[in-house]
C-alpha cells in the first residue's frame, strides 16, 4: 500500500493518548506499551482473520484486546503509579487496529503495520516532549534514571501546554506537518 | 437543589466532556456537514452509552467490587460493548425507524469510556448526573464541530490542516473558553 494513505490511520491511531501524554516521560511509557501491545494484537490479528470474519472478528479482537490490556495494567501497576484512566485510553488505541482494518483491505503486510506503529510512536514522543519542553522550560526522566534539565525558566513556558487545550492544538499542528510531509514521492498526474 | 442538580449537568457538560478528552471524535470525523443526522447518530451513541453505564455500574458494585475482581473491569466493558452492539442491532432490523444501519454502531470509544468514569468511588446520583452531563455535553460539542466543519468546506485552507489538525486546533481553542468558564461551576 502507498505508505501515503498510511496517514490518516497513523493519526487516529494515537488520538486517544494525546490527552494523556503531556510530559516526555508518559509519552515514552505510553509509546512503548502502544508498539508492544499493537505488536502483540497484529501478530494474533494474522490467526484471527484466518479463522473469523466479518462482526465476529471484530469482536474477537475487542476481547483479545481487553484480555491483554487487563493483564498488561495488572503487571504494569505492580512496578509503577500510573493514571486510573492509562489503561482505558490504551484501550481505545488498540480498538482503532481491527476498525481500521474493517474499513480498508487495503493495509495487508507486516511492513505498513510497523510503519503505522513506528510513525505513531515518534509522533507520540515528539508531542510529549513538546508539551514538556515549551510548557516548563525543562525535560524530567526520572523513571529512566535522568534529572531534571532545565533549558529556560518555566515562568517563560507556555502554560497552556500542560492542559488539554494546548495539547490538542499542538497535536493539530503536528499531524500537519506529517500530513505535509511525503513518505513516497508520488509522480503529478494530469487530470485534465 | 434544582439550581444544584442544573449546576453539576452544566458543569459535567463544559468539564467532564468526552470530547475535550480526546474521545469519541471518530463520530465526528465523518465526512458529514448536516446537522440532522450527526444530532440523530451523536444521541443514539448517547443512550447507549447510557445503556452501559447503567449495567455496568451495577455489575461493579454488586459483583466486581464484592468479588475484589474489579481489575477485570475492561473485560466486562468490552463484552458489554458487543452485548450493546448485538442488541442494536436487533432493534434496527426489528424496527421501522429510520435509524443508521451500521453494523458496527454500537463500537464507538465514547461508550467504553463513560463506563470507566471513575465510578468505583462514586455514588450512585453523582455518576449518574456526571455521566448524563458529559454525554449532553458530547452531543452539543458533535453538533457544533459539524457547523464548523460544514463552514470550513467553503475557506480557504492550507491542504495539510485539512480533516483532523484543523479539527484538533479548533477543539483546542473550544477547551481553552470552556475551562475559562469551569470557573462558574
Amino acid at each position: 500500500m502507498n505508505k501515503n494513505n498510511l496517514k490518516p490511520y497513523i493519526l487516529l491511531s494515537i488520538l486517544p493518548l494525546v490527552y494523556l501524554s503531556n510530559t516526555l516521560e508518559i509519552a515514552l511509557f505510553m509509546g512503548i506499551t502502544f508498539i508492544m501491545l499493537a505488536a502483540i494484537v497484529y501478530g494474533a490479528g494474522l490467526l484471527i482473520d484466518k479463522f473469523s470474519v466479518g462482526r465476529m472478528r471484530l469482536y474477537t479482537y475487542i476481547l483479545l484486546v481487553a484480555v491483554v490490556i487487563t493483564m498488561t495494567m495488572t503487571i504494569l501497576n505492580t512496578y509503577f503509579s500510573l493514571n486510573q484512566f492509562m489503561g482505558i485510553y490504551l484501550a481505545l488505541t488498540i480498538f482503532t487496529i481491527p476498525q481500521l482494518k474493517a474499513q480498508t483491505s487495503e493495509i495487508q503486510k507486516p511492513m505498513d503495520y510497523l510503519w503505522v506503529m513506528l510513525i505513531s510512536f515518534v509522533a507520540l514522543i515528539l508531542i510529549g516532549f513538546l508539551r514538556e519542553f515549551l510548557g516548563t522550560g525543562s525535560i524530567t526522566l526520572a523513571a529512566f534514571g535522568v534529572d531534571t534539565i532545565q533549558v529556560f525558566a518555566s515562568r517563560f513556558g507556555i502554560g497552556i501546554l500542560k492542559d488539554n487545550s494546548g495539547g490538542f492544538i499542538l497535536a493539530g499542528f503536528v499531524f500537519a506537518i506529517i500530513q505535509a510531509i511525503p513518505f513516497v514521492k508520488e509522480e503529478p498526474t494530469n487530470v485534465v | 437543589m434544582l439550581f444544584s442538580l442544573f449546576s453539576s449537568l452544566l458543569g459535567s457538560a463544559i468539564l467532564s466532556n468526552v470530547i475535550l478528552q480526546g474521545v469519541g471524535l471518530e463520530a465526528v470525523l465523518d465526512r458529514q456537514i448536516r446537522v440532522k443526522p450527526v444530532l440523530i447518530k451523536s444521541t443514539l451513541i448517547s443512550v447507549l452509552a447510557l445503556v452501559v453505564f447503567l449495567i455496568y455500574y451495577v455489575l461493579l458494585k454488586l459483583v466486581l467490587v464484592p468479588l475484589d475482581m474489579a481489575y477485570l473491569s475492561i473485560i466486562v466493558l468490552a463484552l458489554l460493548m458487543i452485548g450493546v452492539n448485538e442488541l442494536y442491532n436487533l432493534v434496527v432490523n426489528k424496527t421501522k425507524f429510520n435509524l443508521p444501519k451500521d453494523e458496527l454502531f454500537g463500537l464507538h470509544s465514547i461508550i467504553i469510556i463513560v463506563g470507566f468514569f471513575g465510578l468505583s468511588t462514586q455514588a450512585f446520583d453523582v455518576a449518574f448526573v456526571s455521566v448524563l452531563g458529559s454525554l449532553i455535553g458530547f452531543i452539543a460539542l458533535s453538533v457544533l464541530l459539524t457547523m464548523i466543519q460544514s463552514r470550513m468546506r467553503v475557506n480557504p485552507l492550507i491542504k495539510a490542516f485539512k480533516g483532523l489538525p484543523i479539527l484538533l486546533i479548533i477543539l483546542g481553542l473550544i477547551a481553552l473558553v470552556l475551562n475559562g468558564l469551569g470557573g462558574l461551576f
